[in-house]
């Protein structure tokens, strides 16, 4: 884009004001930062207390994006949202149309929003749990929320990532608040030892991560990511991706790094080590974010990667996908085996919720392998497939995904929300201590059960659809490749072995005796923990009854982003 | 490419001799009487007092922590100002049509001549739109930067001495408040 | 432009050879201060003898303040840490097991 250009369209003519209008949640949410050290600089946080600075600009970001999502999924014409659209001046030309925006960094689709909705749902039910529990306290609030808000400003830059820039920028932005946020509790040795090797472990996987986007830009000559493939295919025309072309081999190498980096924040098997050391020297509420949010931002990008590397399916190509597709594969069921088989000796909640996130991260990277796998394809070699049929089955695994974070959204918040009003009422995060607990506090063992059953995938809850839906996406991938058969038999086996540790906490919880001596643990169900934690349980149990507008939903947003 | 080597090796054997032969000569030439004054480390006429590798006091690191922040968000004005500084020179109403091409080229990071030929010549008016957005776009992001400043300077991560009668103070007002956030943790150091 | 990617490839290396050795926190540090400035050089290189363009520059400038603004916050644990522990080996920081 030359000068000329930029001045007309981009500061004179459309490309500001719609790319504002877009990005004006994120605005938002950084005006709120501003105010919460504003609030704290003039000293009147004892009268107006940062959590509600930090609650009220997550609920007005959320509303933003909620706008935005109506008005993309419905058009102009909803009554009920006329308010709300005119609020936030939402225009057919801004939020209306979807592409890139911001001269191409960024891109507004279906998927972006998607995300950045539930990534402002998780932000405002975060804040009210920390709310409820207190963890920072009033002197320090304004820079936890800080940090928490900076970090989902991140990983909605992640969502809707269209440049490699954008990418890594969007990485870092989601991480480095994150490594604060794990030594927040600054007086504890467990809190800066696991934020050392968090950050340790994260800063290298940062620079491994952009070694590798400096060579995969490099040799494709573009850091746009919509003209990677094209790229690809270009360089490499005619059958030349072989391992004996120095070429191929840097961009594979570089394509490898990048893979890792973001394996390394999706927690995945060789580079999940800071997991669960990060997760138990961390309070519950940070390791409730870490193990949702940063996870659904890692997965935007990785699929937003994977689907701007194999957009293109040149035949001469498959070579690449199929390898890409297997490699993932790979990776997805080593995760969720060793996740499901470490958890299995754990003794300590946090812990043990950290590895069920390990295998939680397989399994839905098994999805976003069985899409590659599938778009890679060639039509005519699959038996009984045409291509419009491939390209049903990729939607599929797209909107298995998004089902799956959508779902476990709320059981993952639900189980670490009640470690922590647990903790605050007995001090104590071990297994052990959670002996007969549902006698004294009823409501948040019951959640506790719903959370844990839907995590194991049983009916009726939303955990079981979930689950349901990326088995079927690997059973049609497996048509492709018999490899994503062996994925789906491992991926069955550890569903029942998972069942194996989460009801080692249940049957702690239900079907023994409180010990005498033991702190109590009275939680009412009519106190705000209690109704907080029935808020958060109810749409797993919804999810699980009526999931049909749900996944029509994920499966139009996978519809237009595949297009 | 030979001759730029040549230069090189010469510098570096030059550069050797030079050092290496007043050592030689020194050496050979001066008398050996050594006493422990003589063989003591020099330190600036000081006697040494025990080790150099010592700890630094650890207030300098964080000082050092908020120097580099605010240090380097100044590498972000470098493209801005050389985008700002053609814009200027570009908004001159009474540049010559040569010249104007001349500084679009060097805007655009063209060879010269390519933009009089494409016809991308910056127009004055253009240009001065480009340079009053500059001006508003670097003030809000220095705006922002010195926010985080006055929020550092007002917390007192500044002082070297930090006032820690009034933060013990606020600490005791706020020991009540702040109970429920502590006691897990101090629970948890002492199991 | 190979000689800079070479170099690149070098720094690269020996930050990861730093990184996988070094048990000093700070030291693991520097290693990735080196990998970060091996990708820069590449960055940079690719923009003036690639096809790269100024994308590249722009790439590297962000990757400067990104890696100061990453250097500054573990300086900062590493220093909690030290607080806590008296020491900044990372071999020591072994609570954490299961």
């Amino acid at each position: 884009m030359s000068v000329n250009e930029i001045i007309e369209h981009a500061l004179k003519g459309e490309i500001l004001p719609r790319s504002v209008q877009i990005f004006g949640p994120e605005i938002a949410l950084c005006l709120t930062i501003l105010a919460l050290l504003f609030v704290r600089m003039f000293e009147i946080h004892r009268r107006l207390p940062t959590n509600l600075v930090a609650l009220l600009g997550a609920l007005i970001a959320f509303l933003g994006v909620f706008s935005q999502f109506m008005y993309v999924k419905g058009g102009s014409e909803i009554p009920a949202m006329m308010a709300l659209f005119q609020a936030w001046g939402l225009t057919p030309e801004g939020v209306g149309e979807v592409g890139p925006y911001f001269t191409g960094l960024l891109v507004h689709d279906q998927f972006s929003v998607f995300f950045r909705l539930g990534l402002c749902l998780f932000l405002v039910l975060m804040i009210a749990l920390t709310v409820l529990s207190g963890i920072p306290d009033s002197e320090d609030g304004q820079d936890f929320y800080t940090l928490l808000i900076g970090s989902s400003v991140g990983m909605m830059l992640a969502c809707g990532a269209n440049h490699l820039l954008t990418l890594f920028l969007a990485v870092e932005m989601m991480s480095v608040p994150s490594y604060a946020m794990v030594a927040f509790q600054k007086g504890r040795r467990q809190a800066s030892e696991a934020a050392l090797k968090y950050v340790i472990y994260g800063a290298g996987a940062a620079g491994v991560m952009l070694y590798g986007l400096s060579l995969v830009a490099g040799v494709l000559g573009t850091a746009s990511m919509p003209e990677l493939a094209a790229q690809v295919s270009t360089a490499f025309a005619g059958g030349s991706f072989v391992l004996t072309n120095p070429v191929a081999v840097t961009l594979a190498l570089g394509i490898l790094m990048v893979l890792a980096g973001l394996a390394f924040k999706l927690s995945l098997v060789p580079f999940h080590f800071w997991c669960p050391d990060a997760f138990e020297g961390a309070a519950a509420e940070v390791g409730g974010f870490l193990s949702v949010a940063s996870k659904a931002g890692a997965f935007a990008l990785l699929v937003r990667f994977c689907i701007a590397l194999t957009g293109n399916p040149d035949p001469s190509l498959a070579g690449l996908n199929l390898s890409l597709g297997i490699g993932l594969g790979v990776a997805a069921a080593v995760t969720a085996t060793f996740g499901n088989l470490a958890a299995y000796s754990q003794k300590n909640m946090k812990r043990l919720l950290a590895y069920s996130t390990i295998a939680h991260a397989g399994y839905m990277l098994m999805a976003v392998s069985a899409l590659v796998i599938i778009r890679g394809a060639n039509p005519s070699g699959v038996p009984g497939l045409t291509s419009a049929g491939l390209d049903a089955e990729a939607r599929r695994c797209l909107e298995a995904l998004l089902y799956y974070l959508a779902v476990y959204l709320f059981m993952n918040l639900g189980a670490f929300a009640i470690v922590a009003l647990i903790r605050n009422q007995i001090f104590s995060e071990e297994i052990e201590d959670y002996r007969g607990l549902a006698g004294e506090a009823p409501v948040l063992c019951v959640c506790m059960l719903i959370c844990l059953f839907s995590l194991v995938g049983l009916p009726p809850l939303g955990g079981f659809w979930a689950k349901l839906e990326i088995f079927a996406s690997l059973f049609q991938a497996g048509r492709v490749h018999w490899f994503m058969w062996v994925v789906l038999g491992i991926a069955a086996v550890n569903t029942v072995f998972s069942l194996f540790y989460y009801m080692r906490v249940l049957k702690s919880m239900f079907l023994t005796e409180r010990p005498v001596g033991a702190r109590s643990a009275l939680v009412p169900f009519r106190s705000a923990p209690g109704l907080y934690v029935v808020m958060v349980s109810v749409p797993v149990l919804l999810l699980g009854v009526l999931a049909g507008p749900l996944s029509q939903t994920a499966n139009n947003v996978a519809r237009i982003l595949l297009r | 490419m030979t001759d730029l080597l040549l230069h090189f090796l010469l510098f570096i054997i030059a550069g050797s001799v030079l050092v290496l032969a007043p050592m030689l000569i020194g050496k050979l030439v001066r008398p050996w009487l050594p006493t422990p004054e003589k063989q003591s480390v020099y330190e600036c006429g000081e006697p040494a007092i025990g080790s150099s590798y010592i700890q630094f006091d650890i207030r300098f690191y964080v000082v050092a922590l908020l120097f580099i922040i605010f240090d380097v968000e100044v590498a972000f004005f470098f493209p801005w100002a050389t985008v700002y500084g053609g814009a200027t020179q570009l908004a001159d109403s009474r540049l010559s049509d040569v010249a104007r091409s001349n500084l679009s080229d060097k805007l655009l990071n063209l060879a010269p001549g390519t933009s009089a030929a494409s016809d991308t010549v910056v127009s004055a008016a253009d240009a001065l739109y480009l340079a009053k957005t500059g001006v508003v776009d670097i003030a809000v992001f220095f705006a922002f930067i010195l926010v985080g400043f006055a929020y550092v300077w007002k917390r007192g991560d500044l002082d070297w001495v930090r006032s820690l009668v009034s933060e013990f103070q606020q600490s005791q007002a706020l020991t009540r408040t702040a109970v429920v956030a502590d006691q897990p943790a101090k629970t948890e150091m002492a199991s | 432009m190979n000689a800079y990617l070479a170099v690149a490839a070098v720094l690269f290396v020996c930050g990861v050879m730093c990184m996988a050795t070094k048990r000093n926190g700070i030291g693991v540090l520097m290693g990735v201060e080196l990998v970060l400035n091996g990708a820069n050089i590449n960055f940079v290189a690719f923009s003036k003898y690639g096809l790269l363009g100024l994308d590249g520059q722009i790439f590297s400038l962000f990757v400067i303040v990104l890696a100061a603004a990453e250097a500054a916050v573990a300086l900062a644990i590493a220093l909690n840490f030290y607080n806590n522990h008296l020491t900044i080996d990372v071999d020591q920081a072994s609570e954490l097991k299961n």
